[in-house]
């Protein structure tokens, strides 16, 4: 075990030392998600895919931004800059927000697929294989932004995830964590309804798949440990926040019930086999 | 790990069956033999359904195992950049040794929509490669298609109507008001992305003090434009058919973008029509306190209603260097320009003026040439920190205009003026900030400036020469003290301008038919020369009231101001007192909307070159005289404007409404003598009113990757004026000459790249103008121009580009004058670097243009000359 850790260390490391690859393509994702308080869909997020044939990243552009401007320190004033002037206007549509939170880098050079995201404070990095998903191929087909797909069918991290593809793109890459089909996934989702992904344009790109901000500051976690702490803080947010926050000094008092979170069985989070 | 991903490709099979085939390969790069990773393999039955696939591994290899056997099946091998491979498996041998050839993939592109236009607090991002256009070059070609974005046929740029106040280079501020250098020579692919930073105060210092109404750009660059020199030129040489003979077109353009360190340095030449100067004009310039302005005036006749380089016959010149460097904690730019530019004019005109007793009809061929040079530097240091400000910025500019004019008609005669141009100034500015809250300023100013004047006229054998000498020199200190509490700052700001001017002229004769001059010889010196010093010396103190909490922003100023004016007895000395006070608000409820009104009255002075005894030759037949007292008038006026902007949905909207009203206590009045026009000024009032509205509103065309604008104006003038008829003696008898003006517009401009290999760009523009004398009114005359530009990509090597222009103008009421512009291009790109054209312009050779314009008094009517036929290849080269 302790071999494999070093050796997904020194491969992150070669990584960051190497030339970064360019991708060949950039695809826009409109990406859905419940609210874990009222379990509907209430905002969506945007992600941006950009890949080749091996590597790939899917993020959101303004959690990125944010997050470049986080890591150095005339970023950070600038943050800060915005964030006060945001505040002293009284203009919250100006207050700096970040979008979508996790960041997904598949690689098919053997580094695997790694998870960057975020429980309260915390951050995290979760380090899989690159998912083999068994997926059905049907022959029913529709047209999304002018490319005929074809639909495919798979179970993944308990979910059933029902994705167009089209051949006439060939990267073998889709939002999220999704792909492995002969072609690009350009829209995904799954029966509850909670969790979709729809692609909202496509763009050739030359640009290069730079690796994630700060990326020291995510601790390693298996990946199941980590959705067990995301279930843990939406079952009980305001002790777990305190846990995070007694470092800081910082405690919060209970507001009766405005943080009540739904249980498991009405809101889960996009994978479920936890 | 490794052998595991090796034999992942296999997994994807399951193993059922019985005629169970293993279909296995090795796919690599055609040339090179290397292995292709991450291809698509597809393998398909008979009917083409998908039945397995695999993605080729770290060696190239993949391996399908086919459950029924490969009769009739096929292979897709396919991959980002290659073109796609089909083989049947009937008569293969496996293992396959596939070879990709490279290939652009071609993308059905969708733009991106997230990143298109993004907005992040006060700035808003444009991502430059989701708005240009296959035909487009510079940056400014796809600014133009930004939404929200204006940029006018000189180059000047506004944001959301207002213009904007700074143009940053990855936060440099380079080239000042010059920034035409840069959005005509930075190449759009060299720019990132474009950041507008609205409500923008550039001074550091005044941040969270001053409210500032205004944006600035921010070009952020490609990482291969940084930290090196960047290099592109142009060469063009060909044929035109009219005027005859050789035509060139070429640009050298350098840019280095350091940190420490940034350049531009550009060279220009052409006499294809393009009016270099306003490459390099300062669009931020503010006007010059020396206030000398030319008397003599022969400009050569112009085209309105059509695009300039249709008519222009130049040969230009332009030669600019401009460099920062940054100098501890301050910066330090030199920027010199060169530029030489000599036009030809030719016209045949017949000028109506409209008079009570008849018209009167003056015919006119003109034929001129306008040679000028002008040479200027600007050195600025400048310390721009939160707590201090100081700027130096040093200008010496010097022109000369040589300009000659034959004119053959009623009166055949030969113009000739020299008209150079020298000037100097300094401004100095201070600002320190102690304790967040209280703001000091200091400011000198000092500019001299010399207008010498020479105008020589032959007409009918006789031979005039007038000179003019005309000097000032003007100075300006102040001081200021501003202090901020809770969104509330108070300044009051005080000091002194002290202005000197000498004039001198003389004229050695004047015609005849003037009356009252040649009569009397012993007068006839104080009649055509002028020598005097008008001086005045101000003292003002300027107190301000700023209140800015939230969404809000009241601006109160009260200029106060003591003058007192000395003339040499040209006219009596005199002490005057003014007072002009202006009030604004500016309201942004939230991102999208800002909502701003103004409103300020006050009184000025007149313009003291109006002061003036004898008689000024202004051209040929024109003789100008000055004021016999000091008028200062009146005005005020009101304005208010909305913006509102939805970035996700590529939404900008302004308009803009302003009144105004003046009120002058003289009248300028045109007197008629034979053949000769005496401009003098009256005692009499006279009123003017204006109104003006304008609106534009823009949206992104996101499924084209285009964008559309819809813009309209509107502008009423009323004034009250004298028009005068001296029939060579007696007093004269004048009438006063109600005139109202109203023009409007309205215009609409789309374009888009529908298809990957069509985009195109199409304008169009109508508008009409009227004029109402004395309750009398002439017919409105209209002009329409249609622009279209297609652009055809049949290869990704090849561009094929067809421009039409249409103008439709009416010259008298119901009577179009229509004119046809075509024009074609072929444009071949054999590497990024290096492109070849050929560029066929006015297809159908159209040599003339008529037209009739109205002015206040007069109409006009003409006939000018188009740029013919022209051919012209070029190659243009990259780094």
């Amino acid at each position: 075990m302790k071999k494999i850790i070093t050796l997904t260390a020194t491969c992150l490391v070669a990584i960051a030392a190497v030339a970064h690859e360019k991708a060949d393509i950039e695809v826009s994702y409109t990406a859905s998600q419940p609210s874990l308080m009222s379990g509907k869909v209430e905002k969506s997020n945007q992600y941006i895919l950009i890949a080749n044939a091996s590597e790939s990243k899917f993020y959101s552009p303004m959690t990125e931004y944010l997050d470049s401007l986080e890591s150095t320190p005339e970023g950070q004033a600038k943050y800060k800059e915005m964030s006060r002037n945001a505040f002293m206007s009284g203009n919250q549509d100006k207050m700096p927000r970040r979008d979508g939170r996790y960041y997904v880098m598949k690689s098919a050079n053997g580094n695997g697929m790694t998870t960057y995201d975020v429980n309260g404070l915390e951050k995290y990095v979760m380090v899989e294989p690159m998912p083999e998903l068994d997926w059905q191929i049907t022959e029913t087909t529709k047209e999304i932004l002018g490319y005929e797909c074809q639909k495919a069918v798979a179970t993944f991290h308990g979910r059933e995830w029902t994705v167009w593809f089209t051949p006439a793109i060939p990267i073998m890459n889709g939002p999220w964590k999704l792909g492995g089909l002969p072609g690009l996934i350009l829209e995904a989702n799954e029966p509850s309804g909670l969790y979709s992904f729809t692609a909202t344009g496509i763009q050739a790109a030359s640009r290069e798949i730079l690796p994630v901000y700060s990326a020291d500051a995510y601790e390693p976690i298996d990946r199941k440990e980590f959705l067990k702490l995301k279930r843990k803080m939406a079952d009980n947010p305001i002790s777990s926040m305190n846990a995070q926050l007694s470092g800081l000094g910082i405690s919060i008092k209970s507001a009766g019930n405005a943080m009540q979170h739904k249980p498991r069985e009405e809101a889960d989070f996009i994978e479920t086999d936890y | 790990m490794n052998r595991l991903s090796l034999i992942l490709p296999l997994l994807w099979v399951a193993l059922t069956g019985v005629a169970q085939v293993n279909v296995s390969g090795v796919i690599v790069e055609e040339g090179t033999s290397e292995p292709l990773i991450g291809a698509s393999v597809i393998l398909r039955n008979a009917e083409g359904k998908i039945v397995k696939y695999a993605a080729s591994n770290a060696k190239g290899e993949f391996a399908i195992s086919s459950p029924g056997g490969v009769k009739g099946y096929s292979l897709d091998v396919s991959m980002m950049s290659y073109a796609k491979q089909t083989v049947g498996l009937d008569s293969l041998k496996l293992p396959v040794r596939i070879v990709m050839k490279a290939s652009a993939t071609m993308l059905k592109e969708v733009a991106v929509k997230a990143e298109r236009i993004r907005e992040q607090g006060d700035t808003v991002t444009y991502s430059v490669g989701s708005f240009a256009q296959a035909q487009d070059r510079s940056i400014g070609d796809v600014l133009k298609r930004m939404p929200g974005i204006d940029v006018s046929n000189n180059g000047k740029i506004k944001y959301q109507g207002e213009d904007i106040n700074k143009f940053y280079i990855e936060g440099s501020d380079l080239l000042g008001g010059k920034y035409g250098i840069a959005t005509n020579g930075i190449s759009h692919d060299d720019v990132g992305a474009v950041e507008v930073m609205e409500n923008h105060q550039p001074m550091q210092v005044l941040s969270g003090i001053s409210f500032s109404e205004k944006a600035a750009i921010n070009l952020k660059l490609k990482n291969r434009a940084k930290a090196t020199w960047t290099f592109h030129g142009d060469a063009g040489g060909g044929y035109a058919w009219q005027p005859e003979g050789a035509v060139w077109d070429g640009e050298l353009f350098a840019m280095a973008v350091m940190p420490g360190f940034q350049n531009i340095t550009t060279f220009k030449t052409n006499n294809i029509g393009e009016d270099l100067s306003a490459h390099a004009t300062d669009f931020f310039t503010s006007r010059r306190e020396t206030d000398l302005s030319r008397y003599v005036s022969i400009s050569l006749p112009g085209v309105p209603s059509l695009s300039r380089k249709r008519t222009l016959f130049n040969r230009s010149a332009l030669l600019s260097t401009n460099g920062l460097w940054k100098v501890r904690n301050g910066e330090l730019k030199a920027q010199i320009d060169y530029s030489f530019n000599r036009v030809t004019a030719q016209a045949a005109n017949i000028t109506t003026y409209f008079l009570e007793n008849g018209d009167r009809i003056v015919t006119e061929n003109r034929d001129g040439r306008d040679r000028s040079h002008s040479l200027s530097g600007r050195f600025i240091y400048e310390i721009n920190q939160k707590t201090t400000f100081i700027n130096n910025t040093l200008l010496t500019n010097i022109d000369w205009d040589d300009v000659r004019l034959g004119v053959k008609g009623s009166l055949t005669n030969d113009q000739s003026a020299s008209l150079p141009d020298y000037y100097i100034s300094n401004k100095f500015k201070m600002i320190k900030r102690f304790n967040g809250k209280h703001l000091v300023t200091f400011q000198s100013n000092n500019e001299w400036e010399s207008l010498p004047q020479t105008l020589s006229v032959s007409m009918m054998g006789t031979n005039i020469s007038q000179h003019i000498g005309d000097h000032a020199f003007y100075t300006h200190e102040s001081a200021a003290y501003a202090f901020t509490l809770k969104g509330i700052t108070v300044s009051l700001e005080g000091g002194v301008k002290g202005y000197l001017r000498s004039l001198n002229t003389e004229l050695p004769d004047m015609p005849a038919e003037i009356p009252g001059v040649i009569d009397e010889v012993a007068l006839l010196g104080k009649e055509t020369e002028n020598v005097l010093n008008t001086n005045y010396l101000t003292v003002y103190a300027t107190p301000k009231f700023e209140y800015w909490v939230r969404r809000v922003n009241f601006t109160l100023n009260a200029p106060l101001s003591f003058a007192h004016y000395r003339f040499d007895k040209a006219i009596a000395n005199r002490s005057e007192v003014y007072f002009s006070p202006a009030l604004s608000m500016n309201w942004k409820p939230n991102n999208r909307f800002s909502i701003s009104a103004r409103g300020g009255m006050g009184r000025s002075p007149m313009s003291l070159n109006m002061i003036q005894p004898g008689y000024i030759m202004t051209d040929y037949r024109s003789f100008r005289r000055g004021v016999d007292d000091f008028y200062s008038s009146t005005s005020s006026n009101l304005s208010a404007s909305f913006s509102y902007k939805h970035t996700r949905k590529g939404v900008f909207a302004n308009a803009m409404v302003i009144q105004s009203w003046s009120h002058l206590p003289y009248t300028m009045a045109q007197q008629f003598y034979g053949d000769y026009i005496v401009y003098s000024y009256t005692d009499a009032k006279s009123d003017r009113e204006m109104l003006m509205a304008n609106g534009t509103l823009g949206k992104t065309l996101d499924f084209m990757r285009g964008s559309a604008n819809l813009s309209g104006s509107f502008s009423r003038n009323d004034s009250h004026l004298i028009s005068l008829n001296g029939n060579g003696g007696g007093s004269p008898a004048g009438s006063p000459v109600n005139s109202v003006s109203t023009t409007w517009r309205v215009g609409a401009k789309i374009n888009g790249a529908p298809l990957r290999w069509l985009s195109f760009d199409y304008s169009i523009d109508f508008g009409s103008s009227r004029l109402k004398m004395n309750d009398v009114k002439s017919s409105p005359l209209s002009a329409m121009e249609n622009t279209m530009l297609i652009n055809l990509l049949p290869h990704s090597k090849w561009e094929w580009r067809i421009m039409g222009e249409h103008y439709r103008n009416e010259l008298t009421a119901g009577k179009f004058k229509n004119v046809f512009l075509l024009d074609t291009k072929l444009v071949y790109h054999p590497s990024k670097r290096l492109e070849l054209s050929a560029n066929l312009s006015n297809i159908l050779n159209q040599r003339t243009y008529n037209y009739t314009t109205y002015s206040q008094l007069s109409s006009f009517e003409s006939q000018r000359w188009l740029r013919g036929r022209e051919l012209l290849f070029t190659i243009s080269l990259r780094k």
